[in-house]
């Protein structure tokens, strides 16, 4: 059963992976910004239909080989999980590998053929965009954090009545698996590792807000229309997840303070529904919604314009994946291989938040 | 309203910032207690220091057509639209003087010099034709 589910997750994630240049902008290809007098060039579209066919039929052969492998040879478990690890980092690297390839090839090709030349580079803002923009308030997310917290003073109030051996992991068929000795600490891992999550996601709306509108210089309406709506479905993927790990990681509290509560059953469906909720949702924010809301459609007709281009900032994206901007504010922006969201490294802010996060993770892992 | 800015112009970045506010309140695309985005907001959308938006706010500000309300915001000012006061006309005289200069250089009349007025003021008030 186990290797079916983790067959059908690693045969998703290289789907999607397969399919993500047809999920973003057309303005940037493998990490390079491409003008747009240059989006309709044929090189570009091959590099991409390589892309996808090579993961699509490579990587999904070698899982489908993985998968028979498994079923008929009968390995011990711990060979299948080494092997399906593997196979998990080989798509990664496969993967990362033809990224790397193209992004050099593309850059090669546009400095070559001097993409854009002669056009005068733009940057526009709207002024309106803030009034119109509509992200969840943070108050939607705080709600979840006070539920979580106000469950963990109600599990430390219960100390006595809690058994002496405090849970700390389920396994897949939906019971405790690891343990620790019941202490203030090991009562306070599971709400604490939760308001890690519920804080990171808190962090990550409120610097949506201040993230900087890409809007195209030739296409304003509709980019500023996709990117008003990728905010806000970006939004709403947040407290999707705030709510159901706010849910799903209560349930599991609740079962250690009453332990009547625990039903394998329940737990496993429970488990079930929160990972297909947010693999509908992601797939849901990646096909419709896109990268900047590329898949979404608008009406709104832009005036042509000839001779503009947009800023080139490639130089502020390394590798064409991480972005080192010390001017810009914004501590989020849209990435640009990927559909969601990257960081800003070049802002204080960014590290800062790396190191509280990756700190109290530590922390809290060192307590158990 | 959109505001276009060209990197690699001549006209420096906040002055170029500064001037398309002007123009769409002349235009009236910007009223009169409409807001514009924060310091951090604006540069952040421009992928540019906060100090360039800073700047071309206290030029703004300086002429009153626009705003700062601390902790509340930046506002088009009440007075942005407004029958010319002395000093206002005094300092128009003083900045269109040296481009005034460069046009009699050019040897264009006083019917060139008026032809171009009424142009400008077309393409401010409609946009480019």
């Amino acid at each position: 059963m186990t290797i079916f589910i983790f067959s059908a997750l690693l045969i998703f994630t290289n789907t999607i992976q397969a399919f993500l240049p047809k999920f973003l902008k057309s303005s940037e290809s493998f990490g390079v910004f491409i003008p747009d007098t240059q989006v309709h060039d044929e090189r570009i579209a091959r590099l991409e239909k390589g892309y996808t066919q090579m993961l699509l039929m490579g990587g999904n052969a070698l899982i489908l080989v993985f998968l028979f492998w498994a079923l008929l040879t009968n390995p011990k478990e711990e060979h299948t999980v080494y092997t399906g690890l593997a196979l998990l980092f080989f798509l990664l690297f496969t993967s990362m590998a033809l990224y790397a390839r193209n992004h050099v090839t593309l850059i090669k090709l546009k400095n070559t053929e001097q993409w854009g030349a002669g056009q005068k580079e733009r940057k526009v803002v709207d002024l309106k965009f803030r009034e119109q923009l509509k992200l969840l308030p943070n108050i939607y997310f705080i709600v979840p954090i006070l539920l979580n917290i106000g469950l963990w003073i109600y599990a430390l109030s219960q100390y006595d009545s809690l058994p002496s051996q405090i849970p700390t992991h389920w396994g897949p068929n939906g019971e405790a698996d690891a343990f620790a000795e019941k202490s203030w600490l090991s009562v306070s891992a599971l709400p604490l590792m939760v308001l890690i999550i519920q804080g990171m996601l808190l962090f990550f709306n409120s610097a949506m807000k201040q993230s900087g509108a890409k809007i195209q210089v030739r296409h304003k309406k509709r980019s500023r229309q996709q990117q008003l709506a990728f905010r806000k479905y970006s939004s709403w993927l947040l407290f999707l997840v705030q709510i159901t790990v706010t849910l799903l990681m209560g349930y599991f509290q609740l079962t250690i303070i009453h332990e009547d509560l625990i039903s394998s059953s329940y737990t496993m469906l429970a488990t079930l529904a929160f990972v297909l909720i947010i693999l509908g949702a992601v797939m849901f924010y990646t096909i419709k919604i896109g990268q900047s809301g590329t898949r979404i459609e608008v009406h709104e007709e832009d005036v042509s314009q000839d001779g503009v281009m947009d800023i080139d900032d490639d130089r502020h994206w390394k590798f064409g994946l991480i972005y080192v901007n010390k001017e810009d504010p914004s501590l989020m922006v849209e990435k640009r291989f990927g559909v969601g969201w990257t960081m800003n490294f070049g802002h204080v802010g960014s590290w800062i938040f790396l190191v509280i996060l990756i700190g109290s993770i530590v922390l809290v892992s060192l307590i158990l | 309203m959109f505001i276009e800015i060209e990197a690699d112009s001549t006209v420096p970045i906040y002055l170029q910032l500064a001037h398309q506010i002007i123009e769409g309140v002349a235009k009236g695309d910007l009223k009169r207690g409409d807001s514009l985005p924060s310091v951090r907001a604006f540069a952040a959308d421009l992928g540019m220091n906060m100090h360039t938006v800073n700047k071309a706010y206290h030029y703004l500000e300086e002429k009153e057509f626009i705003e700062i309300v601390s902790k509340k915001g930046v506002f088009i000012h009440e007075r942005s639209v407004r029958a010319a006061t002395v000093s206002d006309t005094d300092r128009l005289k003083k900045e269109l003087r040296p481009i005034i200069g460069e046009a009699l250089c050019f040897s264009l009349s006083m019917e060139d010099l008026q032809a171009l007025l009424t142009d400008i003021v077309r393409d401010i008030k409609e946009g480019p034709t």
